[in-house]
This record gives structure tokens, sequence and C-alpha cells, in this order.
């Protein structure tokens, strides 16, 4: 069940801004000891998460897999293309411009924006449904503007 | 003070240790030193741990996986 939603804008129209941004979220999430799922727009941005992933500092090491491969279910960190990830996650990050079918089944959900129309327009779309879905869940729904 | 050894490989095929060309330097204590501190070097170093650092995080994550898989499909078995 829902309880909070969260949009972050940050400056730029760097969409590599947005997936370092999402990793530094799912770093923060695992710190937590909370589940991730990263929902990507395709393919591509998945392997691109990936390897940002392997690839945070040095000395971290955060588990994490591409949806549909072996060990996948009972990864604490998931990359996928379903809006549905099948089961529910603690936080949700939303990388794509479409508002994920089953989001209201996550606990958290991130919505990251940049300054590109194309990432702005249906991300304002978004926050209008965020907001009857949170309206109608008593959950909150924050603005975060990244400097 | 001679800081160059003959490769072995050469000395057994050349049979000359003497020979011009076929001598490598010596790793002394000297040579680190200048190691350490050639920046160009380091960085290189560093981009090579930078670079096979998220392949050997993977690996070990896909190892972990099967351990804890195979352990689990016994204790159930």
């Amino acid at each position: 069940m829902i309880n909070r939603v969260d949009f972050y804008m940050i400056p730029g129209v760097d969409n590599l801004a947005r997936l370092s941004f999402a990793c530094k979220l799912t770093s923060k999430a695992r710190s937590l000891n909370n589940s991730v799922y990263l929902f990507a727009k395709d393919q591509q941005e998945s392997e691109q998460l990936d390897d940002m992933l392997w690839n945070m500092e040095p000395t971290a090491f955060l588990g994490h897999d591409i949806k549909g491969q072996e060990f996948d279910q009972i990864q604490p960190v998931l990359i996928g293309q379903d809006a549905d990830p099948g089961k529910s996650f603690d936080l949700f990050i939303n990388l794509t411009d479409n508002m994920p079918v089953s989001v209201e089944n996550n606990q958290r959900v991130a919505e990251i924006l940049h300054q590109a129309a194309d990432c702005l327009t249906p991300g304002r779309e978004r926050y209008k449904q965020y907001k009857v879905i949170c309206k109608n869940s008593n959950s909150e729904l924050n603005y975060h503007e990244l400097g | 003070m001679d800081n160059q050894i003959p490769m072995l490989t050469e000395i057994i095929e050349a049979g000359d240790s003497e020979k011009s060309g076929l001598h490598r330097p010596e790793i002394n204590a000297e040579t680190i030193a200048t190691a350490l501190t050639d920046d160009d070097l380091n960085q290189k170093i560093e981009h090579a741990i930078d670079a096979v650092l998220p392949v050997i995080k993977r690996r070990l994550h896909q190892q972990l996986l099967s351990a804890l898989s195979k352990e689990d499909n016994q204790s159930h078995s």
C-alpha cells in the first residue's frame, strides 16, 4: 500500500544525471534495508543502470539484477521494464514517462524529472494523477527541487 | 650500481648474458619509489582498478547467489 510519493526535480536536461540520481536514491534506500525497483524505459537504460550500480563507489557493494535473470525474485534491488514487477517493493523509482499501473502496491514512489520538456510535460500529468491517488489513500505527496 | 639483469630465457637461448639489448630493468626500491611518484602510471593503475572492480563485484554477486541457491536446495531436499 502506497504511503508516500516524492517528485525530485534535478537541474539540466541530462538523462544520465537522472539515472545517476536514481542510483544514489537506491543506495540510500538500501542503507535503510529497503527493497528497490528501478522501472527503466527500455533495455538499454536497464543495462545502463546495471553498469552504473556496479560502478558506484569502489568500496560499495549494491547487489542487484535485471528482471528476467536467474535470481531476480530474491534481489533486493531489481531493474526492469515491466510497469508491474510482480511483487511489491519498499521503493519504486519511475524512470519512464508513463504512469506505472501497479504503483499503488509499493510503499514509496520516487519520480525523477529533469528540465527537458519531453520529461516535464508527462511528469506534470503524473503529478496530477498522484495527487488523486495520494488524496484517496491519505498518502504524502512531496516535491523536491534539487540545486 | 648495475640495475640491469639479463633475461633468463635469452641467456638460455643466446648463451651469452653479456649480449647487449637483452636486459631488463631490475625491480629495486629505487624503481618502486620512482613508479609510486609517477602520476601518469598511477592514473593508469587507478583506471585499471576502476575498470576491473565492477566486473569483480558482478561475478562475486552471481557466485554468492549461486552458492546460496545450492545451499537452499540442499536444505530443502
